[in-house]
């Protein structure tokens, strides 16, 4: 219908009717990496178009990957996880980790490398990477995990709860409330949840090469629903590496050649059955906050900084942050080495 | 079709400037506000170099697509329009097929509304992102200059962008 007006008289080529920049920007709304691909099919002219895209940031969905029904029948959750990530880790990382391809029988599509898919671009600035991650949890969580350098992990943050009320709400169910023992019955799953997240982390190490070489300046790794993300980020990179070279003789040789989860971590958890939020006036039930350093951190260091993650929950959800805030100012149980995964 | 009413005023309340739109497509005639108008850096162009008559000439855009810029620009001209208001008439004047916002896209760029660009540029990202290429082709009207060697040869390169797609 009204098609007719783009067409501008004597161009051979009448989609020249939209002009250069026009294409250009909205080119450069299409913040997914698939579609962006795609649009290079359309012409070589859409084709140039694309390689010239200044993006801000650029989201990249990590394929689905189905692990064969006899398999998932048979394992445990925590196998499965360990699987499902291995799998993933497999794909993605093929020279870091020894996986016989025969281990595992993975039926995904054919997957171009991230660095193939950035030289695509002339500039980017940061990238986003989102992993399928089907975990459901029998509780609400969100997570945050912070790297400063190629190889290992500074902290992980999980902020889990079992719902999220208004206080007046929260009043009327007070006195049906009290069956719940003392004891988290939710350990298990955080444990392995943990577990799983720190696992995922692992493919930051493989970002991070081409972060260095691409000039990116943040990278972040997610998973489809958004519970939370993996970042790194540049202007720590320098604070990491004088730390280093101070514990150097403390650092093992196999760490290095390892990756991230070779090593020991150290773990605090914070509960509060029942955490009032005053901005918002709600309530958390049995918020539990778990945070995981590796082991170099001394005991009265070790919550340095996690106040960053009260920052990284904000940007969703005010009172998540909130929340994260008032947790670290509460007794807590001491540091325990649970995480030592080779 | 509206003509300028504004002439009746008494004189102690200031003069509203009103400036005529006519679409050079099917001749239709809006009358707004000159500071509505003004929005358009191409129509403030004209304005401040002299070169605008009282009727202002608007070529390649249709009556239809003059009305939404104008709609547009109205909202964005009210100052007690709250930042919510505003995003939900935003939403209101671009909720149109792909092809619409293809004409207000080339409108906004005409007319240089940098703000209208901005929101229907996203909105047609919105819209053509979960499209195959083909159609993608269709609706910009672009002609495929690949041979069929070059596009397959795309096309086996990132072929897990293409999974479920023709």
């Amino acid at each position: 219908m009204a098609m007719n007006l783009v067409v501008s008289e004597g161009e051979e080529d009448y989609f020249n009717g939209l002009p250069d920049e026009v294409v250009l920007l909205i080119l450069s709304k299409l913040s997914e990496a698939k579609c962006l691909f795609r649009c290079k099919l359309v012409s070589k002219r859409f084709a140039s178009f694309i390689s010239q895209l200044r993006l801000r940031s650029l989201s990249f969905f990590v394929p689905h990957i189905r692990v064969p029904p006899k398999y998932s029948d048979l394992i445990t959750l925590r196998s499965k996880l360990w699987i499902f990530l291995k799998t993933l880790v497999y794909k993605f990382l093929p020279n870091l980790i020894p996986i016989h391809p025969c281990e595992i029988e993975v039926d995904a599509p054919s997957f171009t490398s991230i660095n193939q898919f950035l030289s695509n671009f002339e500039q980017i600035r940061s990238v986003c990477l989102v992993f399928p991650f089907n975990y459901e949890a029998p509780f609400e969580f969100k997570w945050y995990a912070e790297f400063t350098d190629s190889k290992k992990l500074d902290f992980f943050v999980m902020l889990s709860f079992e719902s999220i009320d208004d206080m007046k709400q929260e009043e009327d169910d007070e006195q049906t409330d009290h069956q719940h023992p003392e004891g988290d019955d939710n350990d298990f799953e955080t444990g392995h949840l943990v577990h799983a997240i720190l696992y995922q982390s692992v493919m930051r190490s493989y970002l991070d090469d081409h972060i260095l070489k691409q000039q990116l300046q943040n990278a972040e790794i997610t998973d489809v629903k958004r519970r939370g993300k993996v970042r790194v980020r540049r202007e720590r990179i320098g604070d990491y590496w004088s730390l280093e070279q101070k514990k150097l003789e403390s650092v093992m040789e196999w760490e290095d050649e390892f990756w991230a989860m070779g090593m020991p971590f150290y773990k605090k958890v914070w509960r509060v059955p029942k955490l009032r939020i005053g901005s918002s006036r709600r309530v958390m039930k049995r918020a539990k906050l778990v945070a995981v350093r590796p082991m170099h951190w001394e005991a009265d260091e070790f919550e340095d900084g996690l106040l960053e993650a009260a920052t990284a929950f904000e940007q969703e959800e005010a009172e998540l942050g909130e929340a994260v805030r008032q947790m670290l100012m509460v007794e807590t149980t001491n540091m325990t080495p649970v995480f030592y995964i080779g | 079709m509206a003509s300028a009413p504004e002439n009746e005023k008494n004189a102690s309340a200031p003069e509203k400037k009103t400036l005529t739109l006519k679409s050079m497509i099917n001749n239709e005639e809006f009358v707004v506000d000159e500071h509505v108008a003004l929005q358009s850096v191409t129509i403030k162009n004209m304005v401040d170099s002299d070169c605008a008559g009282d009727v202002i000439p608007v070529p390649t855009i249709s009556g239809e697509i003059l009305a939404l810029v104008i709609e547009y620009c109205k909202n964005h001209a009210n100052p007690s329009a709250s930042e919510d208001d505003l995003k939900k008439a935003d939403a209101g004047i671009v909720a149109k097929d792909i092809y619409t916002l293809i004409d207000l896209v080339l409108a906004a760029n005409f007319l240089d509304i940098k703000g209208l660009l901005e929101v229907t540029s996203q909105k047609i990202a919105d819209s053509i992102k979960d499209l195959p290429h083909q159609d993608v082709r269709e609706i910009f009207g672009v002609e495929n200059d690949y041979t069929p060697e070059e596009e397959a040869a795309v096309r086996a390169e990132h072929d897990w962008a293409f999974e479920g797609f023709p």
